[in-house]
């Protein structure tokens, strides 16, 4: 901009001539842009023209129903973040259902096999002659077996000696010695299946 | 008998401490009151349509409330506002066009207007066809020019807060402006509606000329 001049350039008056055509200058600026316009009437002209033609404009306000409409957001926006604020408190409680549901699990699998309707059970199964000894405690695949048999209504099988249920599986991992066990169930289920 | 507390916050600052440290609700209301018409206005030029307008405007206040209280005030309210508003009216546009795919300059359908108290049906219908008519219009402008024009000329915003929105030198904002009033008013004179604004014109330009470009 010619900051030491009296007047701008055509390019830096076009820059300036719809925010003088709106009254959007200070006055300092609009007057240095009145000089300026002297020297090109045909931007003159453009400013009397636009004048003309954004005062029918604002007249005509089409942008009015945008107040109208936006209105009543305030009430809007206050009651959905009351409930999304609701609806915050009540995910904590969706987050610990499942959480809750695999404790419980987890849970029946590895009771003690006496301590409930489920040991009593296993302990009074009359379908071998001979009956091992079940651990005190299962270990934690015994016990998910144990509770998918339960549930799945299989009977359950005790063990001739020797075919012993390993206590423990130190380098399996606990998919592996829930593999081998059902296996081994397997096993029994077919050899008493097959005895005369 | 002390006057009962006013319930509006003067300034941006105020209303962001109140939020923090005061009547939350309180100061929720002021800030969405204070800028329901803007974040509004922003979100229906993006999306063309009120009721997007409006699904837009609440979830851009839901969001600002979610981050309020970690406002830096790097930049206004309003700057910050503008992003947030253009972020989710951009992610909603990208949902909609997997659904349907409607350019921008068709994307004004015939809505339902409230229609104002003073105006009769007749006038209040004409009126909303001529917004339909100009926002149309806006949307055939380039996006920047869009906004520039917009902002500065509806909203009265400065340059510099503008500048900060839509990340334009204030050189290019003024071009821009310039450039999209210039635009705008040929169209006007132009357009359907070219009669009405003809009639307005000093007697010298609206004779003989068929076709006014300026």
């Amino acid at each position: 901009m010619e900051q030491s001049g009296r007047t701008y350039s055509r390019a830096e008056l076009e820059q300036l001539l719809a925010d003088y055509a709106f009254g959007q200058l200070q006055p300092e600026e609009a007057q240095r842009v009145e000089h300026s316009l002297e020297l090109y009437p045909d931007l003159a002209a453009e400013v009397e023209l636009l004048r003309h033609v954004f005062a029918h404009l604002d007249e005509l306000e089409p942008m009015r129903s945008l107040e109208q409409r936006s209105r009543n957001l305030s009430v809007q926006v206050l009651q959905r973040w009351q409930q999304e604020g609701a609806r915050q408190s009540w995910r904590w409680v969706r987050l610990l259902l499942p959480v809750a549901g695999l404790g419980l699990l987890l849970w029946l699998g590895l009771r003690p096999p006496h301590s409930d309707s489920l040991g009593h059970h296993l302990s009074t199964s009359e379908t071998v002659q001979q009956v091992e000894l079940l651990p005190e405690t299962l270990s934690f695949s015994e016990g998910l077996l144990t509770f998918a048999q339960w549930s799945a209504g299989i009977p359950p099988v005790a063990r001739p000696p020797g075919t012993a249920l390993p206590v423990a599986l130190p380098t399996a991992s606990a998919a592996d010695s829930l593999w081998q066990t059902l296996l081994l169930e397997l096993e029994a289920l077919d050899a008493e299946a097959t005895a005369p | 008998m002390p006057a009962p507390q006013a319930l509006s916050l003067a300034s941006d600052e105020e209303l962001i401490e109140e939020f923090r440290n005061g009547d939350r609700e309180r100061a929720a209301a002021q800030f969405v009151r204070r800028y329901q018409r803007f974040v509004y206005s922003v979100a229906y030029r993006y999306l063309g349509r009120h009721e997007d307008a409006q699904d837009a405007a609440q979830e851009v206040f839901l969001r600002a409330f979610e981050h309020l209280h970690r406002f830096q005030q790097r930049s206004t309210l309003r700057t910050w506002l503008y992003r947030i508003t253009v972020r989710v009216a951009l992610s909603m546009l990208r949902q909609r066009r997997r659904f349907e795919w409607t350019p921008l300059s068709q994307a004004f359908p015939e809505e339902g207007e409230p229609a104002a108290q003073t105006s009769t049906p007749e006038q209040a219908h004409e009126r909303q066809e001529f917004e339909q008519y100009f926002l149309r219009l806006l949307s055939t402008l380039p996006e920047k020019q869009r906004e520039t024009f917009v902002l500065r000329y509806f909203e009265g915003l400065s340059y510099e807060e503008i500048s900060q929105m839509l990340g334009t030198s204030i050189g290019g904002l003024k071009a821009n402006y310039f450039l999209a009033v210039r635009k705008i008013a040929t169209a006007l004179l132009n357009g359907p509606y070219a009669e009405e604004f003809r009639r307005r014109l000093p007697q010298h330009r609206s004779n003989g000329a068929e076709r006014t470009d300026i």
